[in-house]
């Protein structure tokens, strides 16, 4: 099968005659003519821009007819370079499918073969049962050859061989001018594909061309509504101003009192009307093109709150329409531009009353988180349908334009809110609320001043300046784990004597500069001495580390303190206070911060290494960010609970320290691969499409992913992965069953189950306590384990679960809270009393 | 004696009530409606000889309210006269379509409108 080589061609193993006759030399002259002709007509296609494939199998073919090889491939490396693909080949017309080799192959398979092959001027020959022994090697069918060798030519780009050919077989050296013809080849190659991607470029620009064109239509569709809407808004009170006008002119003697006064109310109704509306578009156009001026103060969120809300009293009673503010007790303060946020909560609260009908009522929420504000308002109206959900922040929209008529406006009151909280950096959305109205969400950060800072002394972007970044995100996250105002992360300077503050949230930045504390000083440096955790339930009236406190500035008396180890070394503290609630740790949160310790430890060590060699930071800041979302989506108060009854079930499954400290973390990251599924398949109500249905499956994969810059422990990764296997095997991801699912999984699938029942979900209305422990005992020995149930059940009796207005609450935790308090109180001692305006704990 | 009884339709009070003052102070007799609906009920029941009818309301528009005057031999020769703050040809055209007589785009002048209406009715009457 194998076609005999040409002795004119391989010089007979090499021995070619010193002298050649004259009829050989004019038979060399033909075929050198030939390959010119060749070479030629290749280029002729190149120029005639013919497809790229032709050109290839033109020139493949051209090397076997013309020198009599047995074969030639052509192969081109794919986008990213690793695997090299066939593009052309001649010569295996006759060899069956199945002896032949695999066609791609790896960039390290060539190297390989190259490196131990023997080197020419232009590739590298190499034994046919070398190149054979590789999986992917080269060679399409080498059981006939086995003594023979390949060459193996590389087509070089800028450095990097992008493509290779694969010509054989030969016993000795190549002829010259095969060698020459596959020189030229070559060059013929590199003119195709650099032909190809200057193709792909300009497709590339054409697809964006086509974006832009796109947006440009939709952005004169946006103006021709906003048009459309604008005059019919500025017309309507126009309307009215101009026809009693006149009319009050033509009657002006005429006319009775009392109807001349109602006359010019009209008129200066709709006057302010024109106002109003005028002021909104202006004010957005100047928003647009950045020429409002911002200047942030210490905001006061819930006495803006009440004096918005007082000024709309008129039109709530006007639409008969019920409202309710709930406020927290402690005020929320925020760094934001004081008008502007008066008229996002004015907007806000407007556009409530215009979609909701009367009877109904509209309730307006502020809730502070320990890096944000949450201001929801809330109505009873129809709701946004699903598809538009998206949309009705851009400008000049409105769900129905002949619903303007009956709601009025401008389509650019929530275009405004949108820039507005923009400018904050904050969210803004709208969720629809199970049975009636919508929900507007607003979440306003409370940013730490570094990061601003740093921001605008452009610093972004150095290292020194992503170091920082880097520490406040993990402050950020202690902080908003443990809901503490105050959070801050020391290290041991390099003597091991000194700690000092490298990150902190809510402290004075003058003082977390200027902080230098001794091992064994005060009580950071007393954990950094004894490697112990310190919990501080009241430090006033504390027997050992009493003292006066600066309440003021502390604002609450209970702190937690915890050592960084790296292995037996102690590195470094981290603290917190001040808990948003205003109320003490607990133990749970104690238990929480020594969890997290382990894991800022990796993640500070990992910095360290990204200083040194370098490290993927984003994707890490993608995983904490999620996990931060998770906590905001679940609510933190909630998976306090929550982790509390993970942990009971846990001990009574007498699981070790281990297991139960990878749950205390589990608990807080195993569904932060759902915050990665887009909103609306996450908060759909209706049922999920199958495809859907296959997106939302793959959340733990994804979290699975996100967390691995990590580094967590093997079983906390478990947890992110097999949280929705089912016992019986009926789940996912892997479709794992009965003890191939961790423990510490098939706890995390059961509370996070409870969890589901107890919140809002699609087709169903929220579960009472008792309905949802019910409908868990169900799912024993199917979706759960029959033993953790058991435990489940006993663990929600042991805390004492209740459902507050479907709020879990657990009366261990609230006993715990009063006990430290009485029990605190009771001892005597005062300290010294003398203030001590700054001191780090 | 009145003019001629005319029935005036915009979801605007303030319209209503400044149409029915003007209107009514060159000695016609006014009625008002505030929908499409009503206004279909009123041209029924008080076969008025004139109706002012705006464009943009909510549930049943203008332009539907016409198409369903015209269709209906009680109403169908009553004169309609559009009121719109649309004033682009198509919305023009789309009057037209549906029979309206006349149309009139806002903002209008009541004494325009006024000397409109009594065009209208002195031709209807011949």
């Amino acid at each position: 099968m194998i076609r005999e080589i040409g002795k004119r061609l391989f010089g007979a193993n090499g021995a070619s005659p010193d002298v050649e006759p004259v009829g050989a030399r004019s038979a060399r002259e033909g075929e050198l003519e030939r390959i010119v002709a060749r070479i030629s007509a290749i280029g002729s296609m190149i120029l005639a821009d013919a497809p790229s494939r032709d050109i290839f199998d033109a020139m493949v073919r051209g090397i076997v007819e013309d020198s009599g090889a047995n074969f030639v491939v052509l192969r081109i490396a794919r986008p990213g370079g690793d695997v090299f693909e066939m593009k052309a080949c001649a010569g295996l017309g006759d060899v069956p499918a199945e002896p032949r080799r695999s066609l791609s192959v790896s960039r390290t398979t060539f190297l390989n073969l190259c490196g131990g092959g023997e080197p020419l001027a232009d590739g590298f020959l190499v034994g046919v049962k070398k190149a054979c022994a590789e999986p992917d090697g080269p060679v399409p069918c080498c059981a006939e050859s086995p003594d023979r060798k390949i060459l193996l030519a590389g087509i070089e780009e800028n450095g990097a061989v992008t493509g290779f050919f694969t010509i054989g077989f030969f016993d000795g050296a190549p002829d010259e001018r095969l060698v020459s013809q596959v020189k030229l080849c070559r060059d013929r190659v590199l003119l195709v594909l650099q032909r190809e991607r200057a193709k792909e470029q300009l497709r590339d620009k054409e697809r964006s061309l086509a974006i832009c064109r796109e947006e440009l239509e939709s952005v004169n569709q946006l103006k021709s509504n906003f048009l459309s809407v604008v005059s019919h808004e500025l017309r309507t009170p126009l309307t009215s101003v101009k026809a009693y006008t006149e009319t009050l002119l033509d009657n002006v003697d005429t006319i009775k009192r009392e109807t001349l006064h109602d006359f010019l109310r009209v008129m200066d109704e709709e006057s302010e009307r024109i106002i109003k509306l005028v002021d909104n578009i202006l004010n957005f156009s100047r928003m647009e093109t950045g020429h409002l001026k911002v200047e942030r103060t210490a905001c006061n969120l819930n006495r803006m709150i009440e004096e918005v809300h007082v000024g709309l009293q008129a039109k709530f009673g006007a639409a008969r329409i019920d409202t309710e503010l709930r406020l927290p007790r402690h005020p929320c303060r925020i760094d934001a531009d004081r008008e502007l946020i008066a008229q996002l909560l004015q907007n806000l609260m407007a556009n409530a009353i215009k979609f909701t009908p009367p009877g109904g009522k509209v309730t307006v929420t502020l809730e502070q988180e320990a890096s944000a504000a949450r201001i929801v308002v809330q109505d009873t109206g129809k709701g946004i349908p699903e598809d538009q959900i998206e949309k009705i922040f851009e400008r000049f929209y409105q769900i129905d334009t002949s619903d303007t008529r009956e709601h009025g406006g401008s389509g650019l009151g929530l275009a405004i809110c949108k820039n507005i909280v923009d400018w904050h950096e904050g969210k803004l959305w709208v969720e629809n609320v199970k049975d009636s109205g919508a929900k507007f969400v607003v979440m306003l950060p409370m940013k730490d001043i570094i990061v601003r800072q740093a921001a605008s002394a452009g610093f972004i972007g150095s290292r020194r300046f992503e170091r920082e970044r880097y520490l406040t995100l993990l402050v950020e996250m202690l902080s908003e784990f443990l809901q503490a105002r105050k959070a801050s992360i020391m290290l041991l300077e390099k003597d091991q004597q000194i700690l000092r503050i490298v990150a902190a949230k809510g402290l004075d930045s003058e003082f977390v500069q200027n902080t230098r504390l001794e091992v064994g000083d005060r009580i950071a440096g007393k954990v950094a001495q004894t490697g112990e955790p310190l919990h501080v339930f009241d430090i006033e009236n504390d027997g050992e580390y009493g003292r006066a406190n600066n309440t003021l500035f502390y604002g609450t008396r209970s702190f937690i303190s915890a050592p960084l180890r790296d292995g037996d070394e102690i590195v470094g503290v981290i603290n917190v206070s001040d808990h948003v609630e205003g109320r003490e740790f607990t133990r749970a949160d104690r238990e929480l911060l020594e969890a997290l310790s382990s894991i800022i430890i990796g993640m500070l060590k990992k910095l360290d290494a990204y200083e040194l060699v370098s490290m993927n930071f984003e994707k890490l800041k993608e995983a904490m960010r999620a996990s931060l979302e998770m906590r905001e989506a679940w609510g933190s108060g909630n998976l306090v609970n929550l982790t509390l009854i993970a942990l009971t079930i846990g001990k009574k499954l007498a699981l070790d320290e281990r297991s139960l400290t990878a749950l205390r973390l589990g608990m807080n990251l195993y569904d932060l691969g759902l915050m990665r599924i887009p909103r609306n398949i996450r908060i759909k109500k209706e049922e999920l499409t199958p495809k859907e249905r296959e997106v939302l499956r793959g959340h733990p994969n994804i979290g699975f992913a996100l967390t691995s810059p990590m580094h967590l422990e093997d079983r906390v990764m478990k947890m992110i992965r097999s949280h929705h296997e089912h016992y019986d095997g009926s789940g996912y991801p892997d479709g794992l069953s009965g003890s191939e699912i961790p423990v510490e999984a098939r706890i995390v699938s059961v509370v996070d189950a409870f969890r589901a029942l107890m919140s809002e979900g699609p087709y169903r209305r929220t579960f009472s306590l008792d309905e949802a422990r019910a409908e868990i005992e169900k799912g024993a020995l199917t979706s759960f384990d029959p033993d953790i149930v058991k435990a489940f059940v006993e663990s929600l009796d042991d805390l004492g679960a209740r459902d507050d207005k479907h709020e879990l609450v657990l009366e261990a935790v609230e006993k715990e809270l009063q006990e430290g308090r009485s029990e605190r109180n009771k001892r005597p001692e005062m300290l010294q009393r003398e203030p001590v305006k700054e001191e780090i704990r | 004696m009145k003019k001629g009884k005319v029935l005036v339709v915009d979801d605007e009070v303030n319209i209503t009530q400044i149409l029915e003052f003007s209107i009514g102070a060159e000695g016609f007799e006014v009625i008002t409606a505030q929908n499409g609906e009503e206004a279909i009920e009123k041209a029924r029941r008080e076969q008025p000889d004139l109706i002012i009818l705006d464009v943009m309301m909510p549930k049943i528009d203008g332009y539907e309210a016409c198409r369903i005057l015209k269709a209906n031999p009680l109403t169908k020769n009553i004169p309609v006269v559009l009121l719109t703050a649309k004033g682009r040809d198509i919305d023009k055209r789309l009057g037209m379509e549906v029979g309206a007589t006349d149309y009139i785009v806002k903002p209008f002048s009541p004494n325009r409108l006024v000397e409109r209406i009594n065009q209208l009715l002195s031709c209807h009457k011949k």
